[in-house]
């Protein structure tokens, strides 16, 4: 690898650094931020870096370097377009300066002027044949990254995408968790609503949820809120008894 | 497709999705079990089928469309 170690720091190092992520061991966060600084430190020509991660429906910037970053990501997810959008949907580099940007993305190329950013390299991230995101890198120089940067920036995503991969999977793992926790808050909220009914009109646990239901289409309120009133109101009662 | 299924798709919701928000509501069948009486045509009694209504319709309420999923006894 001598011929793309000119210009940046030791990318054979750089990937044992990479290879050396444990997920779960390390937050998340902190492995994010160890791919971006690491991105940064091979490409010394990027001011800005961050990670998109999504497969082209949901695009979402799970790290950056900076604001800057944040604002210029956010502003391709808006259009749905842009050097990082188009990274991720073509499965390929994207390497423009900022005379390029004008002419295919001008609201982008505008907010990237308003930045100090003059050139862009979005590099998609594959892992097991798909692309799970983008890294993309900021400069203030427009000829920051050229044919040699951008193997470099090439060969640091193939090993970044595993990292950044695994970490998603594990980060929507624990979205599931939270979600799953919500469903059983909700379940137990409707439950003690229901048992409330059953009580009140002698009537199985199937008809309490019909009552609660009705309630919830005639008034449009989820049945969550509906049950939560039920319980809210017989707590009230029993404290005035 | 029956109306679930459709209802399913216009909403965008994951079976994934629909399981969790089923459970929420109080469901006690599998996401194996959804999946085949939402998708692959299986009887689903009457509790089972509401409980999905009103987890689409909910859906629905999130995107400002009302509810426009038929409950059991409107079918």
């Amino acid at each position: 690898m001598s011929g793309v170690d000119e210009g940046g720091g030791d990318l054979s190092a750089v990937v044992r650094e990479l290879a050396g992520v444990v997920l779960g061991a390390d937050p998340l966060e902190a492995v994010l931020d160890l791919v971006v600084s690491l991105a940064r430190e091979t490409l010394p020509g990027a001011k800005d870096v961050s990670v998109t991660v999504g497969d082209g429906d949901v695009l979402t910037t799970q790290h950056a370097t900076s604001e800057d970053a944040v604002v210029l990501d956010h502003v391709q997810y808006g259009n749905g377009d842009g050097p990082c959008v188009a990274s991720v949907r073509e499965g390929r580099p994207q390497n423009v300066d900022i005379e390029a940007m004008t002419t295919r993305w001008p609201e982008f190329a505008e907010a990237a002027r308003d930045r100090g950013v003059a050139r862009v390299l979005s590099v998609p991230l594959q892992a097991r044949g798909a692309t799970v995101g983008a890294l993309n890198l900021y400069a203030a120089n427009p000829d920051a990254f050229g044919p040699e940067e951008e193997t470099r920036a090439r060969l640091f995503a193939h090993h970044a995408a595993v990292v950044v991969a695994n970490a998603a999977a594990y980060a929507s793992a624990e979205a599931r968790t939270a979600q799953l926790l919500e469903a059983l808050e909700s379940r137990d909220v409707i439950g003690q609503a229901k048992g409330i009914v059953m009580v009140r009109e002698r009537c199985s646990p199937e008809e309490a949820f019909d009552v609660l239901r009705q309630v919830s289409q005639r008034t449009h309120r989820k049945l969550r809120d509906v049950a939560q009133e039920v319980a809210d109101a017989a707590a009230a009662e029993r404290r005035h008894r | 497709m029956g109306p679930l299924e459709a209802a399913r798709q216009r909403a965008s919701l994951s079976m994934q999705d629909l399981w969790l928000a089923y459970i929420g509501l109080g469901g006690s069948a599998s996401l194996a079990q959804l999946n085949d009486f939402v998708a692959g045509g299986a009887a689903a009694d009457s509790h089972d089928h509401d409980l999905v209504a009103q987890a689409l319709n909910e859906r629905f309420i999130d995107l400002g469309q009302g509810m426009p999923v038929p409950y059991f006894d409107e079918l």
